[in-house]
């Protein structure tokens, strides 16, 4: 009775693990660039890159982040939390005196499913900007006139799947 | 007819579940994850007494140096640095055989077994302790250090299945006492 309630339970949960096959490509939001980017960036009016690169830092930590990859001359740092959420920030000039912060977050709900990549406005404003604008005592601006887009950089995989190429166009 | 009614509640419990997981969706989990690693009654301020020192020093680079030396007598292979920012990254692999939880994994097996049934084990066997240090001025005298320390655990079936940051002030304590010595400097509380 037993081993066969047991079998059809080990059954849907292999179905189950089976549709969420270990992979290391990111599914990238559907979003608009436009509105991704407002998401993930935000302007400091400083332009001192090295202490919003350290407050970056500094931010990742108090999070929980294990930093994964530090190249100051690329403006860019990366952290890992908990094997499931990678952080990567990417600190640039801007004209007049300013930063801009670009952040982009790849999340996976378990272990062993595909990793996605965050597209929440809450997710970036709460767990990321807020802090970081407390640690730099700044406040942080929307990037009205944001630069020709750019990759940002990040440590894991972007491959998106043939997939959802596919579906987007 | 008890057999199937039985079999049903507990297929509707597996199904409830899975679809209550499926519920998560990864926007969600990384907001519930992405906030600072402190649980009830903890405070990030603790958390960060707990993992930094102040040196008197503004010497850095003696203290990534220090550091450095450090995490390679422990055990740790370094993986980033920048001396520019005081940052080093470092890893590595450890046992994490607990005697406690394969004893119960096995005690489990066994009873599934007398009872005609199957179970398989599920117990830690290797981690990942993953290092991150940042060292910064602090002041017009002193440096901060801050460093934080994490596993990752994977499964006797070969699987990572947990990860936490460490939050034990002992080990903070013995990795900064060992540190103190390597930089002839004296390590306090901030």
């Amino acid at each position: 009775m037993i081993r066969n309630s047991l079998g059809a339970g080990a059954l849907i949960l292999a179905a189950f693990s089976l549709m969420g096959c270990q992979t290391d490509e990111v599914i990238l939001s559907k979003k608009g660039a436009l509105e991704l980017r407002n998401m993930q960036s935000r302007v400091y009016e400083t332009g001192d890159q090295s202490k919003v690169y350290r407050a970056v830092l500094s931010v990742m930590q108090d999070l929980g982040y294990a930093i994964t990859t530090v190249e100051p001359e690329a403006g860019v740092v990366s952290g890992n939390k908990l094997a499931l959420l990678d952080l990567t920030a990417a600190i640039n000039e801007k004209q007049d005196e300013r930063t801009v912060v670009r952040a982009n977050a790849i999340v996976r709900t378990h272990y062993q499913q595909p990793r996605h990549q965050v597209d929440s406005a809450e997710f970036y404003q709460q767990r990321f900007f807020e802090p970081l604008s407390q640690a730099l005592f700044l406040d942080a601006l929307y990037d009205e006139d944001p630069a020709p887009a750019e990759e940002v950089v990040n440590a894991g995989d972007q491959k998106t799947p043939e997939e959802t190429r596919s579906n987007d166009q | 007819m008890l057999n199937i009614s039985r079999f049903l509640v507990r297929g509707a419990a597996v199904c409830a579940f899975l679809a209550l997981s499926a519920c998560v969706t990864p926007n969600d989990h990384a907001l519930k994850i992405g906030g600072p690693p402190v649980e009830d009654g903890e405070t990030v301020s603790a958390l960060r007494q707990i993992q930094s020192r102040r040196f008197d020093t503004l010497d850095t680079e003696r203290l990534v140096k220090a550091a450095t030396a450090t995490m390679q007598d422990l055990g740790f292979n370094i993986s980033a640095t920048s001396t520019d920012y005081g940052v080093i990254v470092g890893e590595k692999d450890r046992d994490a055989i607990e005697n406690d939880q394969v004893a119960a994994q096995v005690a489990l097996m066994v009873m599934f077994a007398l009872m005609g049934s199957n179970y398989q084990a599920v117990y830690d066997v290797s981690q990942v302790i993953n290092v991150s240090m940042v060292v910064n001025k602090s002041g017009e005298t002193s440096s901060v250090v801050r460093v934080i320390f994490d596993r990752h655990i994977t499964n006797n079936h070969g699987h990572l299945w947990k990860s936490e940051v460490i939050k034990d002030p002992d080990i903070y304590q013995q990795f900064f006492a060992k540190l103190e010595a390597g930089a002839f400097l004296e390590a306090n509380e901030i």
